[in-house]
């Protein structure tokens, strides 16, 4: 039954999908609305899923005895990141059907989008329900394939190059991760995700910097999906998709996959008292905490908003690495609250970002001068997500960003406090390329003149709108009351889900 | 309902409020209806903090209120006294502000989103007076930084741009820094909570442990706090900012935000490094940097609110002068153990606390008149400038007597309530000087007799600065006769409203200095447990003779050197050219907010972070091109294909053959179609696309999928 029901969300997407080519609509309409009906079918029995709780391993095919099997389960991280994709997913959906209208590519086009996007949807669960490696990395791979017709969808050669350097930069990154697996087949007990990790330590003896050299390289090989420097250029690259897929999968759903791997691949499958303490986690966090300051200085410099907004993930991506990495508990409470919290924060600015472009064609930031007046709405919104990304007190940013800093702190590893300077440079920038936006559009200076602006820019239909006021609600409700999600989130960080 | 969290919440609702009934509202009426929301709101403001002060008047209750889980890790709120103290002013301050915006601001275009972050602010500001954490503290601080920011950025102007982005600059920078500080700290004492704070320092400080640590978490907030106050060297926000805000905003900057930074420094003081004689120091040195540059700049400005911002620099100086006397002489009090010593030095330590709270009360109730005064004057002359300025005071009675009160007090004239504060600090340092032991003490005594001569030279700048702009405004007529006599005309150059605000706040001032026994000390007693209940700071003052000969000596010697400074900068220096007026004399090159940095983060930061960044972007990519040119470069293309192979000429002559006989046979008449050569195109064609195709990234995909099914069906045929 659960087994079933976990195929089913994962292969639904896909049917849809297909379906949808091979269905006759006669109207737009029809098809939004048939489209939407089985996306949020899905979610909804992601949700009934995920309410089961945690399961057993469910395996379905298995290949060379006990350790080389397709397995499937549900338990805390997939609850985390399985419930973010859910509820996203029919949201910027809605969101994508007036931008799509936008776009004009016709309807074939526009239909075998609507199939990659949506078959990305039940991808994504995959990953976040997978049981084991060798499942997730199929899911993983299968991730950048679907992926790759969504950044090449415009057909522009900026848009083929792009996917190009997707699509390399990803599976090269697979294959690093693929030694991981190897390492893990024969120096561990089995591939299944265990809280603690899975690594037999008689079996390695004095391996153990080897062991330690195989796990860089498959938290680099994750890590390209999560964007970390130096392997992080595709990501202003894919910019050139359009916005619903720019901010869903290269905001939340993709580069979450490869923070989420890392964090199966650090929790579960190395163990976090492995790596501690050694020279990997300094390596690493150096790694990332430079990131972290780097992504936002090239946001500084970008004036491009989509691809500012991307270096910003960038930075922020890191933080979560950042979380995972002080390799406790708590550290790991930062990461999984990060993960959620700037999920609904940059999907909502990179709509924003979209409906500046739709409504205004505004692509620049230096284009936006004065635009908060005739679109006020959208520029309230993406106000509220700029303070929430720089972390002020009452929004969600701060909470996140508070968890990962104290957990820096309480972990004592004299590398997780310089990331904690690294964070607050961090939040300086990110001050300074989000309000630069919010500053030119709300006060283009006294000697502006409205009347340049065009006549009928104006704030967009409800299928934008409203995505986007759900988000500001859960943006502020998580900023100033968010004891129960922390909650959950440290029982998951201390293995009891 | 608690009252405490009322004050707090209450400005934010009815921000909220106002915003949502009047916000489209274009109408005069509907300006005037919201003008007196806000007013009758911060009346109602005003008495919910005055109820808990008058119900405890001696103000030793405490009372904390939490809100558990809000912001992440809850809030909490503490009451005492001194905090209630504070909340009032605030409350006070904002109350007359409005009334006095209510003219002020009647032409505005965008009053009403004045109005919000106007209430925000004042909630967010109560948040901190009452903070009972360092985490609400911050979280309060953070919000008003935001808030306030709007004032700065209020009237559009690229000028007032420029001002806004250094103040959000320079606040979000603190608010890193504080943010960076507290993590140091809970780190190093395991709370965040008052108190607690303190007993876990005061333990370190018994065990003799080492206080690197609390330093750098000390030093970091007094960042992020001075920012706030304005103290050398992250003042530089101050004189635009203070330009740029509408003079209500204005007013509180100066009158109550910068008290938040100060405040903010005290809890810092009190609460992490107890009674550490080294960061008494280094807050006197910042003290005396802050006052005498202040100062020094307020006499050279030429423009009439820029003087007053530089004065409010000062005047914090001094303050800070008065809390870094507080924490040495608490630090002499620790160690000595002669008991008739340790009476004396706790006297003179009770004057240094009051000193400097009532210093602080006095700055603001002189601020908010000076200020709002700036704002009667910007309304109807329409510029700061001291040439145009000059004479508007001539036969304006009001404006008279409460700009008097107000320069006089700041200036620490007898019988007003600059005097008292000033005399109180003055002799907290001449009595350190001759308690100290000066084989135990931080520095020479010779070293705090220059402190204290410091003390009464910057004492003679404010006098020169407020003479300066008394002299302006009253006694010179302007070089424009016609504009003088139409200012000498302007007779309704204020509301009632307005002179009602300027009023309420001038009457405390003479009220202080008349009777400081009766007045000042009992204020002044609230600054005893501001520090919770520890019974070391809570000692009694013996009475001081405010009108004795060497009390008064110290402010005569002010006078005089303002006369002195008044004489030789303002009259010979900056008025040097009769017919051009006064000039700033200040060196532009020694802007540091221009020249520092800005230039540090413009130039330095973004030239060297960008060089490296744009290294490591196209690292990878580099790579890759290299590899492809070198190693994995494309196997080149013949120029000169053959056209077709061996099969399609023997197809395309086999063809022609069968033809060329079916057509005999048939009898009918032979054409040559040349299928050779169209034979041997379609086979290049093909070849060539097939070529096209296996290069194309579908054709990997499509290889790389049938392997993946391949590879799929024969795990199901194993299994």
């Amino acid at each position: 039954m659960i087994l079933g029901l976990m195929l089913t969300v994962i292969l639904l997407p896909f049917v849809g999908g297909i379906l949808l080519n091979l269905i006759k609509f006669k109207e737009k309409k029809q098809k939004q609305i048939y489209i939407f009906s089985y996306v949020v079918l899905n979610t909804i029995l992601t949700y009934i899923l995920l309410a089961q709780g945690p399961t057993d391993t469910m395996r379905i095919i298995n290949y060379a005895g006990a350790k080389l099997n397709f397995a499937l389960k549900v338990d805390g991280m997939s609850m985390v990141f399985g419930g973010l994709v859910a509820t996203l997913w029919p949201l910027a959906t809605l969101y994508s059907f007036p931008y799509m209208e936008h776009e004009n590519n016709g309807p074939v086009h526009e239909n075998i989008f609507y199939m990659f996007y949506t078959a990305t949807y039940g991808v994504t669960l995959g990953i976040a329900m997978s049981g084991n490696m060798l499942t997730m990395y199929c899911f993983y791979e299968l991730l950048t394939l679907v992926t790759v017709p969504l950044v090449m969808h415009t057909l522009t050669r900026e848009a083929v190059l792009a996917s190009r350097k997707y699509f390399y930069y990803s599976l090269g990154g697979a294959a690093f991760a693929f030694i991981g697996m190897i390492f893990l087949i024969i120096y561990g007990d089995s591939l299944d995700f265990i809280f603690g990790g899975v690594l037999n330590l008689s079996a390695i003896g004095d391996k153990k910097n080897l062991l330690l050299l195989v796990y860089v390289f498959s938290f680099m090989g994750f890590g390209v999906k999560a964007a970390v420097c130096p392997f992080n250029s595709w990501l202003p690259q894919a910019g050139v998709a359009p916005t619903p897929v720019t901010a869903l999968l290269h905001a939340v759903a993709v580069v979450k996959s490869g923070a989420f791997a890392i964090m199966r691949l650090t929790y579960y499958s190395f163990g976090a008292d492995f790596v501690r303490g050694t020279w990997a986690q300094y390596l690493l966090l150096g790694i990332v905490i430079f990131t972290i300051v780097y992504g936002c200085s090239m946001a500084v410099k970008e004036t491009h908003i989509k691809r500012r907004l991307a270096y910003s993930t960038i930075s922020n991506l890191s933080y979560i690495l950042f979380g995972v990495l002080i390799m406790t508990p708590l550290g790991l409470v930062g990461a999984l609250t990060h993960m959620i919290f700037h999920g609904v924060m940059k999907i909502c600015s990179f709509f924003c970002a979209g409906a500046m472009i739709t409504q205004a064609h505004a692509n620049y930031v230096y284009e936006l001068d004065g635009m908060a007046k005739k679109m006020p709405k959208i520029f309230a919104i993406f106000t509220v997500s700029a303070f929430a990304l720089m972390g002020v007190p009452g929004l969600c940013g701060f909470v996140s960003k508070w968890n990962l800093a104290s957990a820096a702190f309480a972990s004592g590893n004299p590398m997780a406090i310089i990331g904690v300077g690294g964070l607050l440079i961090s939040a300086l920038l990110t001050a300074i390329y989000m309000l630069t936006i919010v500053i030119r559009a709300y006060f283009p200076g006294n000697d502006f003149d409205y009347a340049t602006l065009h006549e009928e820019i104006q704030d967009p239909d409800w299928r934008m709108v409203l995505p986007l006021t759900l988000f500001v609600i859960a943006m502020v409700v998580f900023g100033v009351y968010s004891g129960p999600l922390v909650n959950f989130f440290t029982s998951v960080a201390n293995g009891l889900i | 309902m608690n009252m405490i969290l009322f004050a707090v919440i209450f400005p934010f609702v009815i921000g909220l409020l106002v915003w949502f009934v009047f916000r489209s509202g274009k109408s005069d009426q509907g300006k005037r209806f919201a003008s007196v929301c806000v007013i009758l709101a911060a009346a109602v403001e005003l008495a919910a903090v005055l109820v808990p002060l008058i119900q405890n008047l001696n103000g030793a209750t405490f009372e904390t209120v939490s809100l558990a889980g809000i912001g992440g890790q809850g809030l909490h709120f503490l009451y005492t006294g001194f905090r209630g103290s504070f909340a009032v002013l605030t409350a006070f301050a904002w109350f007359v502000t409005f009334l006095f915006s209510k003219e002020y601001m009647k032409n505005d275009t965008h009053v009403i989103r004045y109005d919000l972050f106007n209430l925000f602010t004042l909630g967010a500001t109560m948040g901190i007076f009452y903070a009972a954490d360092l985490f609400t503290l911050f979280f309060f601080f953070e919000i008003m930084s935001f808030t306030s920011f709007m004032w700065v950025a209020h009237r559009q102007t690229k000028e007032s741009a420029y001002a806004a982005g250094t103040y959000l600059g320079i606040a979000i920078a603190g608010g890193m820094a504080i943010l960076m500080g507290l993590f140091i700290a809970y780190n190093q004492l395991g709370t965040l909570t008052f108190g607690e704070l303190y007993n876990g320092a005061a333990a370190k400080i018994q065990a003799g442990e080492d206080l690197t640590w609390l330093y750098v978490a000390a030093g970091c907030m007094f960042v992020g706090f001075g920012a706030k106050a304005s103290a050398f060297p992250v003042h530089v926000w101050l004189p635009q900012s203070y330009t740029q805000a509408p003079a209500p905003a204005t007013a509180l900057l100066s009158a109550i935000l910068s008290k938040t930074g100060v405040f903010g420094i005290l809890l810092v003081s009190l609460e992490i490094l107890p009674m550490q004689s080294g960061w008494g120091v280094f807050i006197l040195l910042v003290g005396l940097t802050t006052m005498v540059l202040g100062g020094i700049r307020g006499v050279m400005s030429n423009n009439f609110k820029t003087t007053l911002a530089y004065s409010s620099m000062s005047q914090i100086g001094f303050i800070l002068v008065g809390m870094a006397m507080q924490i040495l002489l608490a630090q002499m009090m620790t160690v000595s153990t002669d008991a008739e010593l340790s009476r004396e030095v706790s006297n003179v330590f009770s004057m240094a606390v009051n000193g400097t709270y009532l210093h602080m009360l006095n700055h603001s109730l002189v601020k908010l008149v000076l200020f709002m005064i700036a704002g009667i004057i910007f309304a109807q002359v329409g510029s700061y400038d001291l040439n145009r300025v000059r004479g508007f005071g001539h036969k304006k009675p009001f404006l008279l007597v409460t700009f008097t009160l107000a320069v006089a007090g700041v200036g620490g004239i007898p019988l007003l309530n600059g005097y008292v504060s000033k005399t109180l600090l003055h002799e907290s340092i001449v009595e350190y000087t001759a308690l100290m032991d000066p084989a135990t003490a931080v520095a020479s005594p010779m070293a705090f007799r220059i402190v204290e001569y410091l003390f009464l030279f910057s004492g003679g700048l404010t006098v020169a600065y407020m003479t300066k702009l008394f002299i302006v405004l009253f006694v010179e007529k302007n070089c424009d006769e016609k504009l003088q006599s139409e200012y000498e005309s302007k007779k309704a150059y204020a509301s009632v409203l307005s002179k009602i605000a300027i009023g309420l706040c001038a009457l405390p001032i003479p009220f202080i200095g008349l009777f400081p026994g009766a007045v000042a000390d009992p204020i002044a007693r609230y600054g005893f447990v501001h520090s919770g209940a520890r019974e070391l700071w809570a000692v009694d003052q013996e009475e001081v003779f405010y009108f004795s000969v060497k009390n008064l000596s110290g402010a005569l010697v002010s006078i005089v050197v303002g006369a002195i400074v008044y004489i030789l900068i303002v009259r010979l220096l900056m008025l040097r050219k009769k017919e051009e007026g006064y000039r700033g004399i200040f060196p532009a090159w020694l802007d540091m907010e221009r020249y520092v940095y800005r230039a540090v983060l413009y130039k330095g930061a973004t030239v060297g972070l960008g060089i490296i960044s744009r290294i490591l972007d196209s690292m990878v990519d580099t790579i890759v091109v290299i590899l492809r040119k070198t190693v994995y470069s494309d196997r080149p293309l013949p120029y000169e294909l053959p056209e077709g192979n061996y099969f399609t000429h023997s197809l395309g002559r086999t063809i022609e053959r069968v033809r060329r006989l079916y057509c005999t046979i048939m009898k009918k008449d032979y054409e040559p179609k040349n299928y050779e050569h169209k034979l041997a195109i379609k086979s290049t064609e093909f070849f060539e696309s097939g070529r096209i195709i296996e290069r194309s990234l579908s054709f990997g995909l499509f290889m790389f999928c049938l392997g993946l099914g391949l590879t799929m069906i024969y795990l199901f045929m194993v299994n």
